[in-house]
């Protein structure tokens, strides 16, 4: 096994087989409904989560216990491992970096901690990165320096149903611009340093999806690009998105992701966006 | 009496309390939690820590006072829940820490634990945010300290520290913009006092109440906050709580001191004889000032003498108090007023009182359309339309009641264009005009708008995304016309494409479906119906379920737009 290794959080969406495939460790954040807590990833599915958000019901995130990172850490460098490279969630979405950052101080192992400023594969995707670099013998300086030209290049563009999940869990940063409105609009946002941010509004999915694609072209520029397709429980669009993606821009890898419990919470059904850098 | 030593049975007693006392009012701190606070309701996170803590230290049966505390750091930092109760937990932490070796402890020891706390609270933190929990955490830890210089009893410095803490809380929303924003105190900020309280209610040996019927789940204004939970308001009240009373120091004076080696020791003793509510923060090349005082010039040349003064504000808080006391007396402002005009503006918290960067100004008939074009984000709607054009100073005043520096203008119609080109001439705004001619195309550009960015590049967004959609207006003819494509007579319906005379008909839903018939493409997707006034909701859907059958492929929304003289406004996209 490497002896560099990659830890993560639920947010990042890294599919588990691939998680597993390349030995990275993902912690979960805890999915509150009501007083109900389940572990994202652990005991909660996405398929449960969506069924219930659709029947209704609310849910909460709260960022991992510092000593939940600790005893993952622990745990790597009990097997022997020389660094860790901890990729989470952007900071300013939540406080899963702070827990990290605590936790690395606590551990005789050095733990980089890295913001994404991103999230779901957003931050997925510099994982799958540093993982795989990890495991063909790069080294940490090597790894960080690819992780952080990562989070300057990569772009988020996405559309969400309503603002309401973004509103009712605090993370609709500028995008309150977009809020209440009487049309039947579908906000597209953007992550903007780390926060979510306003780009414009389109009347209806069908429209909020060919802007999205207008832009991911417009800013796309010529080398072939790593891209991620989000969906919250939107498969079939998301499969859609994808070959209209293959079709507008050069594409040297891409995933289609769930959105899974973590940042479905914050977005909500029907959320379909992408991810995308120079790969 | 009051005891004199802190033992470990008595910490146990006093965290309960505390704890017991945030517990019951958890929804108070909750509903501050209005801007966006990392994961969670910050009243319940803080709750569940300190419960997770309690629970680690039992009854402290046997164990000395550093190791009680020790305990309950310990189980803080596993049940920390949320950045709220993580800084909590590094408090509690830093506490412990004070008190390690402390068989019991006096206030001395008591107020440098405190200080331990504090400091350990704020090296946890990455970025430590002054205005937050950190801040109103010092201000307990501080006044604790010169509590016992002053020689107070253990009593004294919990009195103390709780004191500082409040005034340390109201002081937030002048230190972070996003809280006077809101009109709120720091919702962390708000739970660390409510646990302080809780312990000296404790200490004093009064029972620990529930929350007086006050703590309701509406967010508090800024100052009314402590208010609410029945204490009194705090002493000072920069942030827009209505109050004559007198304000012992008037000038609420901020700065920042740009220099090197600037030692925030130094800078504090000088500026402490000037006056109260003393904040000296930041590092060795950029320190913020907040102070308030009588002699705002001194404080300023005390600056000068460390470095050179950036984003000097100085504001008048005895006028501030008339203002927001007149202000409530007259029309209370809209909640997005808060952050108040210039000169009200104690805080530069958004400078020069703008609410955002680029506002907007359209022009609209009927109370559907004002609903509509406000529900995307239209600051101002001046009523006007195709038989009512808006005066050029109609125009200005509702630019001016914008509070942006750049606004946009969408006129909605040709007959307005160039009213809105001479507004702009008419102030000291920075104007754009996007040339909309309907207000349907008015709600296209608002699909582009963002308050923020570089004004002329959303302006110019706004116009393309204008140019995006083509639009039907029907109304009726006033007299015989032959110089159009169709011939007209008085009183038929007739329906214009983008301001051309196209088609007519019999009635108005018959003139819709001539004109779509000209103007509908494969390519377009949306069809948007905006009944006017003298059409019913009933006759708009039996309008739009024989559009959506002829055009099948397009989604077609019913909205009604209250105009007077068109009986229908249609856009095509």
């Amino acid at each position: 096994m490497a002896k560099i290794r990659v830890v993560a959080d639920s947010g990042c969406d890294i599919p588990k087989d691939m998680a597993d495939e390349l030995g990275i460790r993902l912690v979960p954040l805890t999915i509150h409904f009501g007083d109900e807590e389940r572990q994202d990833g652990v005991d909660l599915s996405p398929e449960e989560f969506y069924r219930r958000l659709r029947a209704g019901e609310l849910s909460r995130t709260t960022q991992p216990a510092p000593a939940a990172f600790e005893a993952v850490y622990r745990a790597l460098a009990e097997e022997g491992v020389e660094a860790i490279v901890s990729i989470h969630l952007s900071s300013k979405l939540s406080g899963t970096m702070q827990s990290a950052s605590l936790a690395a101080q606590s551990v005789a192992v050095p733990v980089h901690v890295v913001d994404s400023r991103s999230a779901s594969l957003g931050s997925g995707l510099i994982a799958i990165e540093a993982a795989r670099m990890a495991r063909d013998g790069a080294s940490v300086d090597e790894i960080l320096e690819r992780a952080r030209a990562i989070v300057a290049q990569q772009q988020v563009l996405f559309m969400v149903d309503t603002l309401e999940y973004l509103q009712r869990n605090g993370r609709i940063g500028k995008a309150q611009a977009f809020l209440g409105g009487l049309l039947n609009v579908k906000p597209i946002l953007t992550l903007e340093d780390g926060i979510v941010a306003p780009l414009e509004r389109a009347r209806g999915r069908a429209k909020a999806v060919a802007r999205l694609l207008d832009r991911l072209a417009a800013t796309a520029g010529a080398a072939p690009l790593r891209v991620a397709v989000l969906h919250g429980d939107a498969p079939a669009e998301a499969a859609a998105l994808a070959g209209q993606i293959r079709a507008r821009v050069q594409v040297a890898e891409l995933f289609i992701g769930l959105l899974g419990p973590t940042i479905g919470t914050h977005v909500g059904p029907g959320t379909l966006g992408m991810v995308y850098y120079p790969a | 009496m009051a005891p004199r030593q802190l033992t470990a049975q008595l910490f146990c007693e006093l965290m309960a309390a505390g704890a017991a006392y945030l517990e019951e009012r958890k929804e108070t701190v909750n509903a501050l939690n209005v801007f966006p606070v990392p994961d969670g309701d910050t009243g319940t996170n803080m709750a569940l820590t300190l419960a997770a803590a309690r629970r680690e230290l039992g009854d402290a049966h046997g164990l000395s006072l550093g190791d009680a505390a020790q305990r309950l750091a310990r189980g803080a930092l596993l049940g920390a829940r949320g950045n709220s109760g993580v800084i909590l937990s590094q408090f509690l932490r830093g506490f412990a820490q004070g008190m390690a070796g402390c068989e019991t402890a006096g206030p001395r020891e008591l107020a440098a634990a405190l200080a331990a706390a504090t400091e350990t609270a704020y090296r946890a933190v990455i970025k430590p945010v002054e205005g937050t929990m950190l801040t109103v955490g010092r201000g307990a830890s501080e006044a604790a300290e010169r509590a016992v210089r002053a020689g107070a009893d253990l009593e004294g410095v919990l009195a103390a520290a709780v004191h500082g803490a409040r005034e340390a809380l109201a002081r937030t929303p002048s230190l972070l913009p996003v809280l006077a924003r809101a009109g709120v105190v720091d919702a962390g900020g708000q739970g660390f006092v409510y646990f302080l309280e809780g312990i000296l209610a404790a200490a004093r040996g009064e029972r620990v109440l529930p929350a007086a019927g006050a703590a309701s789940a509406q967010p508090a204004p800024a100052g009314a906050a402590p208010a609410a939970a029945g204490h009194p308001p705090a002493a000072h009240h920069a942030h827009g709580a209505i109050t004559h009373e007198h304000v012992e120091h008037r000038y609420c004076t901020e700065f920042l001191i740009r220099g090197r080696n600037l030692d925030l020791d130094v800078i504090r003793q000088h500026l402490e004889p000037l006056g109260d509510s003393l904040l000296v923060v930041g590092d060795s090349e950029l320190v913020k000032v907040h102070v308030h005082t009588n002699h705002p010039g001194r404080a300023l040349e005390v600056g000068t003498t460390h470095g050179e003064l950036l984003e000097v504000s100085v504001a008048n808080m005895q006028e501030q108090n008339r203002l927001a006391a007149q202000g409530a007396s007259s029309s209370a402002p809209a909640a997005g007023a808060v952050a108040g005009t210039g000169p009200v503006d104690a805080n530069g918290a958004v400078s020069n009182g703008w609410t955002k960067a680029i506002g907007v100004v359209a022009v609209a008939q009927g109370d559907g359309w004002r609903a509509l074009l406000e529900s995307l984000g239209v600051d101002q709607v001046v009523a006007g339309g195709q038989t009512m054009n808006p005066s050029a100073a109609e125009l200005v005043a509702a630019i001016e009641a914008v509070q942006a520096p750049d606004v946009v203008v969408l006129p909605n119609n040709s007959n307005i264009v160039f009213t809105a080109r001479q507004a702009m001439e008419l102030t000291d705004r920075r104007v754009h005009v996007v040339p909309t001619r309907t207000v349907a195309a008015g709600v296209a550009a608002m699909m582009a708008y963002t308050p923020d960015g570089d004004p002329k590049t959303v302006a110019q967004t706004m116009d393309e995304a204008a140019k995006q959609v083509r639009t039907v207006e029907i109304t009726y003819a006033v007299r015989d016309s032959e110089a159009w494509e169709v011939a007209v007579r008085a009183g038929d319906c007739i329906g214009l494409i983008d301001g051309e005379i196209r088609a007519a008909g019999p009635d108005p839903e018959a003139t819709v479906l001539a004109a779509l018939e000209q103007l509908v493409s494969p390519d377009d997707s949306l069809i948007s119906i905006y009944y006017g006034q003298d059409v019913s909701e009933e006759t708009a859907q039996a309008l739009a379920a024989r559009v959506r059958s002829q055009w099948p492929h397009c989604e077609v929304e019913v909205y009604a737009g209250g105009q007077p003289v068109y009986f229908y406004i249609l856009a095509v996209e």
